[in-house]
């Protein structure tokens, strides 16, 4: 089955033109299977602090304390919504160990005018925002209501041990 | 090597009548000699000069000023800008401050550390001043007719004995000839290079409108022929739209197609300005000629190899003012920044050279200010911030972009958001939202309620009459090629689904042209499920008759 043009757009702009702190690449042998990266964003507790002490100048740290995700496109795609799931472990009550992500645009609230780009957003946006009230990680999530100081002092733990480039 | 040199290679690969207008940079080196040597004659050699001129006072520090020169008294020279008439007239104002200081004290140690003229022994020739006097044509200050000058350190032949303490200070105002020249040169060449490039862009709008108009009729849309017949809901079946092959026909006499690739690769050479994530604004002058040479020769490969056909002789000529017009763009901009270059090193040097400090900035007349018509050139220094000011290379840039591009329709504005083709056969849903027949048809098949774009439960109660017959017409005209090729690819995609619904695997693809049956969407668009049986059944026959 050849690729549709979408998916060929959508690649082509994710490798010419990538979204700060994103990266998306596709395999060789399988175009609709990407390997991701993303960056966790400044002042949440998944910024890897230590690789940005390590080095004074910013540039530099671009690609430090990132996550690693792998995405897949099924083949009903975009009329179904692409697979994504963090390889990096991570301390997020939406995020289980397997990796597998709580979030309803993955979900039911698929909608075939969003993309790889956007998925991704909305990914690194969580981050920013987890949703102990939706939990996926019903431990995690369980930490970060009743003491959410020290649930966020583990994830930078995790960060810092875990989210290398 | 040295700047002059450089220079004037650099000037050597722009067009002659730019490089007629540029700044005489030898010229002006010349001046300064003369300045050095006029300064020399005074007795004031780059030496003493060095450590006892002050700048010319600005608005923003005059209060600073004021309070310093009442820390200490003695001689200070004060380079300053007079406007005489049209022109600037740099000068010398000697003050000479004698106070409550006993002469004898005068050579003692500084007493303000932020100044180093305090103090410092004026050893200029009074004969020398006298001369200068002399030569002065006017010295439009009251008090150097009023007060004799006077110095506490200098061996007074200058200093009368009736004025020695009543005129507690005195001013002396020595103008400078050769500098009035050097700047007066600069400010010229600047000024004739203003006008210049006042005329280079009228003359680059004159020709940006005609080339506009050239492209326009060049590229018409196939409506401009008697072939084009607009459907309409009265009087046309949904189920039976094609766009006709004579589209091919009709751009035989339209090089629409062509300058919509010649448009597109521009876009995506992306030559004077960044628009990507990581890189926005003015690209770096050697980054935009690689790019605009990118540019031409992937145009040229296209059009040898036959994928770019410029039918037109019109096209051929107005691609060929296209690039001349980007091509002068590029040459201004390096005009732009060795003129800046120049100014600045020529201004550097004058500095250097006299001991006389740092001329303020001059207005570079390549900066366009957007509220102001005066482009005339001032000596002060600009307060104005880059953002509120727009290089002329810039402002062609976008009167480029701005007055051609929009000439051709492009399709990604016109392009469904799912299958990222062009939207036909457009179908408007209630929420407004566009989405080709082909991906809406497939959300009904889902059962999917919820518009993709806004989620307003608009999807299902589509049916024909939700068609945008002025968006159908628009595209069958502007993108007659894009249309064909949408729908026979709606058409194929339809069948093979068609097929896997029924269990048949589709991949001998021999069997495609039986079923480009035009308008397969339009009819299963709402039907019931009853209906969708009866249409697949109906489908099978039709196969089984091969």
């Amino acid at each position: 089955m050849s690729l549709p043009k979408r998916i060929i757009k959508e690649t082509e702009r994710l490798v010419a033109d990538p979204a700060p702190g994103i990266t998306a690449a596709p395999h060789d042998d399988n175009l609709r299977y990407f390997d991701v990266t993303i960056q966790g964003p400044d002042g949440s507790p998944f910024q890897n602090l230590s690789a940005r002490r390590l080095s004074p100048d910013p540039s530099q740290n671009y690609s430090d304390g990132v996550f690693r995700l792998e995405l897949f496109l099924p083949e009903e795609y975009p009329m179904s919504p692409p697979k994504v799931r963090f390889l990096t472990k991570i301390y997020h009550p939406n995020i289980d160990k397997l990796g597998r992500i709580c979030l309803d645009i993955l979900k039911d609230k698929w909608s075939p005018a969003l993309q790889i780009r956007t998925v991704l957003l909305s990914i690194q946006a969580l981050l920013s925002a987890p949703n102990p009230d939706d939990p996926l990680a019903t431990d995690v999530a369980k930490h970060y209501k009743e003491n959410e100081a020290d649930a966020q002092r583990v994830s930078r733990e995790w960060t810092e041990k875990y989210a290398h480039a | 090597m040295h700047f002059s040199k450089t220079y004037s290679q650099l000037l050597l690969t722009l067009p002659p009548e730019l490089r007629q207008s540029a700044i005489q940079y030898r010229q002006l080196k010349k001046i300064i000699n003369q300045i050095v040597a006029e300064l020399n004659a005074l007795g004031l050699s780059p030496d003493i000069l060095q450590n006892v001129v002050q700048p010319p006072p600005h608005a923003a520090d005059k209060g600073k000023q004021r309070e310093d020169s009442e820390q200490y008294t003695g001689p200070r020279i004060i380079y300053e800008f007079a406007t005489v008439d049209d022109h600037v007239e740099p000068r010398l104002r000697l003050c000479l401050h004698s106070d409550d200081l006993p002469p004898s004290d005068a050579p003692g140690p500084s007493s303000s550390p932020l100044r180093s003229d305090v103090n410092i022994v004026l050893p200029i020739s009074p004969d020398v001043i006298r001369t200068a006097l002399g030569s002065a044509v006017s010295t439009d200050t009251p008090e150097s007719s009023e007060g004799q000058p006077e110095s506490s350190d200098t061996e007074s032949a200058l200093k009368p004995a009736e004025s020695s303490h009543s005129a507690p200070s005195g001013e002396l105002i020595i103008p400078l000839v050769s500098d009035t020249n050097f700047f007066r040169t600069l400010t010229e060449a600047l000024n004739s290079l203003a006008a210049h490039l006042v005329t280079k862009r009228a003359e680059f709008e004159t020709t940006l409108r005609s080339l506009s108009h050239d492209i326009s009729s060049a590229s018409r849309p196939s409506s401009s022929t008697s072939s084009f017949h607009p459907y309409s809901p009265f009087s046309s079946d949904p189920a039976n739209i094609s766009v006709s092959s004579h589209a091919l026909a009709i751009t035989s006499r339209s090089d629409l197609d062509t300058w919509r690739q010649i448009f597109q690769l521009y876009i995506e050479a992306d030559i004077f300005q960044g628009h990507q994530e990581r890189f926005r604004g003015e690209r770096e002058i050697e980054d935009a000629e690689t790019r605009l040479q990118t540019f031409n020769s992937e145009l040229n490969e296209r059009i040898s190899k036959g994928a770019l056909k410029l039918r037109m002789k019109q096209s051929r000529v107005a691609l060929k003012t296209f690039m001349d017009l980007n091509t002068f763009i590029l040459d201004l901009r390096k005009f732009q920044h060795v003129t800046a270059e120049a100014t600045r090193k020529i201004l550097k040097k004058h500095a250097k050279r006299t001991a006389l400090p740092l001329a303020p900035d001059l207005t570079s007349p390549f900066i366009i200010r957007p509220d102001s018509q005066d482009r005339a050139l001032v000596l002060s220094r600009s307060t104005m911030r880059s953002s509120e000011t727009l290089s002329l290379s810039l402002l062609l840039v976008q009167a480029l972009t701005e007055t051609l591009l929009p000439i051709i329709p492009h399709i990604d504005d016109y392009s469904c958001v799912i299958c990222t083709s062009l939207a036909f056969k457009p179908i408007r849903l209630r929420c407004s939202h566009l989405f080709c027949v082909r991906c809406l048809v497939k959300l009904q098949k889902r059962g999917e309620e919820h518009c993709p774009i806004c989620r307003a439960p608009t999807v299902l109660s589509a049916d024909r009459s939700n068609v945008d017959w002025a968006l159908l017409n628009f595209m069958k005209d502007w993108f007659p090629v894009e249309a064909k090729k949408k729908l026979q690819q709606n058409e194929r995609e339809a069948a093979e689904e068609e097929m896997q619904e029924l269990g048949l695997d589709m991949k001998g693809a021999a069997a495609a042209p039986l079923w480009q049956d035009n308008g397969h969407d339009i009819a299963t668009l709402r039907l019931s499920n009853r209906q969708q049986i009866e249409y697949c059944q109906h489908m099978i026959e039709r196969a089984a008759a091969v």
